[in-house]
C-alpha cells in the first residue's frame, strides 16, 4: 500500500505525541497537528512558516525542512491531489497554487 | 343545596344552624347525603327573593325542585360553616342533640366522604384514592416516597404496593401545582375543607411536588394539551392520525444519522431539528386539497400531499406540524399532538409530552430573533427558537438540544488557521535514541503497519530526521529455517553516529533490542544475517569478525 506523505506525518506525530506525553510535555499541540494533516492538501493552505513549525512539531527534524517541505508541496502531489479530488482548485482557504505551467503562485 | 330559616334572628349562618338542629329526620338526612356529594350551601330566609312567591314554603333543606326557587342569597364559604359547626361541639352548655348533628355534619364532610365523592364522579375504585392519600397522610409511607427515584416504578412500603401512577394522578388532580402560600384548590367544594385546610396534608402535597418527581405531568392541564379542547382548540391525536404514512424518503433522512444512545426527550428534538433542517417553508400559501390558497384559509387534510412530503420539500406549518406529530409518535414513552391555534385556527404547532418534559414545537414561528423561523434557523445552525417548554422540572429541554445540534448540523468545521494559532513551538527536551525506536515500533503497532510498509514507514521517519541526525541504518536478512528450506526474515539495524551497538527493529514482529556490535559481527561471519545489499553496510561490522 503506498501511503500518502500525510499519513506519515500523522504517524510521526502520533510517535511524537508518546515522547512528549512521556516527558509529561502538553500534548495539545500534537491534536491541533493531527487535526490539520488531516486534510491532505492542508500544504498547500498555509504559509511556509506555519508549514515549518507544523512539520517540527510533529518530530521532523529542522535540518530536514527544506527536503521535506518541498514534498510537501510538490507539483506532483499537487496534481495527484486535484485528480483524487482532495484540492480544490477554487478553494478560498489555499495559500499556494500551481498555475497550468506548473509554477507554484501563492495566492494570498 | 339551600337550607332555608324562617326569620332573620341571629345572622344568616347562626340561624341555618338552628335551623338544621331543628329540623326533620328527612331533611337531616338528605343535607348530609347532599354534603357527602360535595354540594356547598347556600342560607336563605322564607321572606328572601325567589323566583316562585306562591309555592309552597318549606322551612329546612329545599328540595332540588325547589317549590319558590330562592335567588340573590349570599354564599358563604364552607370553611365558616365548618367553623361554626366545631364551635358548637365545643361549646358548653350546648345540647346533646346540637352535638350530635354538628359531629355528623363534620364527618359528613371529612376526607371519607370526599374521597368516596371523587372516586365515584372521576369513576375510579375508591381504593386507588385511598392509596394516594394514604401517600400524604401516613408519614412513612410519605418519606419512602420521597427517598426513591424519581422513575415511576412501583414502591413497596410494609408488604403494600403504591403505584406512582395512580397516586400522582389523584393527588395532581385533587391539589393542582402549589404555589406559594396558597392552593389552587383551597377554596374548591369538590375538594373540600377539612382536605385542603388541613395543614399537614397540604405541606405534605408541596413536598412531594417539589421533590424530584415530575407531578406537572398529573396537576397541569396544559401538560398535555387537553386544554385546547377548553377553548375550542383542534386536536389531532395519534387515534386519528393513522390513515398515511411518512414518506419513506424522509423517514430515511430523518432516522440515517440519528445517533442510537439519544434519551427519549433528546430523540423527539433530534428529530424536530432534523425536520426543520429537511424542510423548507413555502411563504404566503396553503394548501386545501392540493389547491393552493391564501394563509387565512385553514389547512385541511391532503393525504396525497402529505405522503410526498421529503427532504427539502416546501411546507407550511399544518404539513410541518402533521409530519413531526407522526413522527414524534412513533417513539416509545412520546405523546405529540397537532394543535390549531389562531382566531381561525389556521396556525398549527405540534404539542409533544413526554413523562419528563411537556413543549410545544412551533416551528413556523416569526416571533424569534430577526424574524428567522426555525426552518430557515435550522438551515444557519442557529439555535432553534420555537420550542417552549410547559413543564420542563429537570432542565432537559435545553440539554437536549444542545446536545443534538452537533448531531443535525455536523460539528463545526474548524479551520487550519484556527488549529494552526494553536501551535507554538515548545522547546523539546533532547530525547534519548532508544525512546525514538520504541515510539517509532509503538506506532506501527497501533497502526498494524508490519513487513515491507512498516520498512517504508521507517524510511519516512528516517528522512525527515526523526530519528536525529547521522542515524546510520541497513536492512538485513536473519536466516531461518522451515520444512520448505532456508530463508531470510528482514530486519532494520540502526544506530546513531558514535554509537557503536545497534538497535534490530523487527518490522514483521514489530519488536526491537539493542544489540551488542560484536553479536552483529559474529551473526554477519556464521551467515546467520546477511545484508540485502553490498553497498548498505554498518561502517566498521562490514564483513563481521
Amino acid at each position: 500500500m503506498v501511503y500518502d506523505l500525510n499519513t506519515y506525518f500523522i504517524w510521526m506525530n502520533e510517535a511524537n505525541r508518546e515522547l512528549n506525553k512521556n516527558q509529561n510535555l502538553d500534548c495539545s499541540q500534537n491534536d491541533a497537528v493531527e487535526k490539520i494533516l488531516e486534510d491532505n492538501a492542508c500544504f498547500f493552505k498555509m504559509s511556509k512558516e506555519d508549514a515549518k513549525k507544523l512539520l517540527l512539531t510533529c518530530g521532523v527534524e529542522e535540518q530536514f525542512l527544506p527536503v521535506v517541505y518541498e514534498g510537501c508541496i510538490a507539483y506532483k502531489r499537487f496534481k495527484s491531489l486535484v485528480e483524487c479530488q482532495e484540492l480544490d482548485v477554487n478553494d478560498p482557504e489555499l495559500f499556494f497554487i500551481y498555475d497550468e505551467n506548473g509554477v507554484l503562485q501563492r495566492k494570498r | 343545596m339551600i337550607i332555608v330559616s324562617e326569620k332573620q334572628v341571629k345572622g344568616r349562618l347562626q340561624d341555618g344552624l338552628d335551623t338544621i338542629f331543628s329540623m326533620s329526620d328527612d331533611d337531616f338526612n338528605e343535607m348530609i347525603q347532599r354534603l357527602k356529594r360535595g354540594e356547598f350551601i347556600m342560607f336563605f330566609y322564607l321572606t328572601d327573593d325567589c323566583e316562585i312567591p306562591n309555592g309552597e314554603p318549606h322551612i329546612g333543606v329545599e328540595s332540588n325542585m325547589g317549590k319558590r326557587s330562592y335567588f340573590g342569597g349570599e354564599r358563604i364559604p364552607k370553611w365558616e360553616f365548618w367553623n361554626k359547626l366545631q364551635e358548637v361541639v365545643k361549646q358548653k352548655g350546648r345540647s346533646a342533640n346540637d352535638k350530635n348533628k354538628a359531629n355528623i355534619i363534620l364527618d359528613a364532610c371529612g376526607l371519607s366522604s370526599f374521597m368516596e365523592c371523587y372516586a365515584r364522579n372521576k369513576q375510579i375504585p375508591l381504593s386507588k384514592v385511598e392509596q394516594a392519600f394514604n401517600v400524604l397522610l401516613d408519614e412513612k409511607v410519605l418519606y419512602a416516597f420521597l427517598q426513591t427515584s424519581p422513575s415511576m416504578q412501583d414502591i413497596c412500603v410494609d408488604g403494600k404496593t403504591y403505584n406512582k401512577r395512580d397516586v400522582f394522578e389523584v393527588l395532581g388532580s385533587i391539589f393542582k401545582c402549589p404555589t406559594t402560600g396558597k392552593f389552587a384548590s383551597f377554596d374548591n367544594e369538590t375538594s373540600g375543607f377539612l382536605i385542603t385546610n388541613d395543614y399537614i396534608l397540604t405541606e405534605n402535597y408541596t413536598k412531594l411536588y417539589n421533590s424530584p418527581y415530575n407531578l406537572d405531568r398529573f396537576a397541569k392541564l396544559e401538560y398535555t394539551f387537553n386544554s385546547m379542547l377548553d377553548s375550542n382548540g383542534m386536536l389531532i391525536t395519534r387515534v386519528v392520525d393513522g390513515e398515511w404514512k411518512l414518506n419513506d424518503a424522509l423517514r430515511f433522512a430523518v432516522y440515517d444519522d440519528m445517533p442510537e444512545e439519544l434519551t427519549t426527550e433528546e430523540k423527539v428534538f433530534y428529530i424536530y431539528a432534523k425536520l426543520c433542517d429537511l424542510l423548507c417553508y413555502e411563504d404566503d400559501v396553503a394548501r386545501i386539497e392540493g389547491r393552493r390558497v391564501p394563509m387565512d384559509e385553514r389547512s385541511e387534510f391532503n393525504k396525497e400531499y402529505l405522503e410526498c412530503v421529503q427532504p427539502n420539500s416546501q411546507v407550511i406549518c399544518y404539513e410541518f406540524s402533521r409530519v413531526c406529530a407522526k413522527f414524534l409518535n412513533e417513539l416509545d414513552g412520546v405523546t405529540a399532538k397537532v394543535l390549531a391555534q389562531g382566531m381561525v385556527e389556521g396556525h398549527f404547532v405540534v404539542g409533544c409530552y413526554t413523562d419528563n418534559i411537556s413543549a410545544y414545537l412551533e416551528a413556523v414561528n416569526v416571533s424569534g430573533t430577526a424574524n428567522m423561523n426555525d426552518l430557515a434557523r435550522a438551515k444557519n445552525k442557529l439555535p432553534l427558537e420555537g420550542v417552549m417548554p410547559v413543564s420542563d422540572k429537570y432542565r432537559l429541554i435545553n440539554r437536549a438540544l444542545e446536545k443534538v445540534y452537533p448531531c443535525v448540523y455536523g460539528t463545526p468545521k474548524t479551520s487550519i488557521e484556527e488549529y494552526l494559532k494553536k501551535i507554538n513551538l515548545q522547546k523539546q527536551p533532547p530525547v534519548d535514541f532508544e525512546s525514538k525506536i520504541d515510539a517509532f515500533v509503538n506506532v506501527l503497532k497501533n497502526n498494524n503497519v508490519c513487513g515491507n510498509e512498516g520498512a517504508l514507514t521507517f524510511n519516512a521517519f528516517k528522512t525527515c530526521g526523526f530519528f536525529g541526525q547521522n542515524v546510520e541504518a541497513v536492512y538485513i536478512g536473519e536466516r531461518s529455517k522451515s520444512k520448505s528450506g532456508t530463508f531470510y526474515k528482514r530486519k532494520i539495524l540502526v544506530r546513531q553516529e558514535n554509537e557503536e551497538n545497534p538497535y534490530l527493529i523487527d518490522v514483521v514482529n514489530l519488536t526491537s533490542r539493542q544489540l551488542d556490535v560484536e553479536e552483529v559481527k559474529q551473526k554477519l561471519q556464521s551467515g546467520e544475517y546477511v545484508y540485502e545489499s553490498d553497498t548498505r553496510k554498518l561502517k566498521g561490522v562490514e564483513n563481521g569478525l
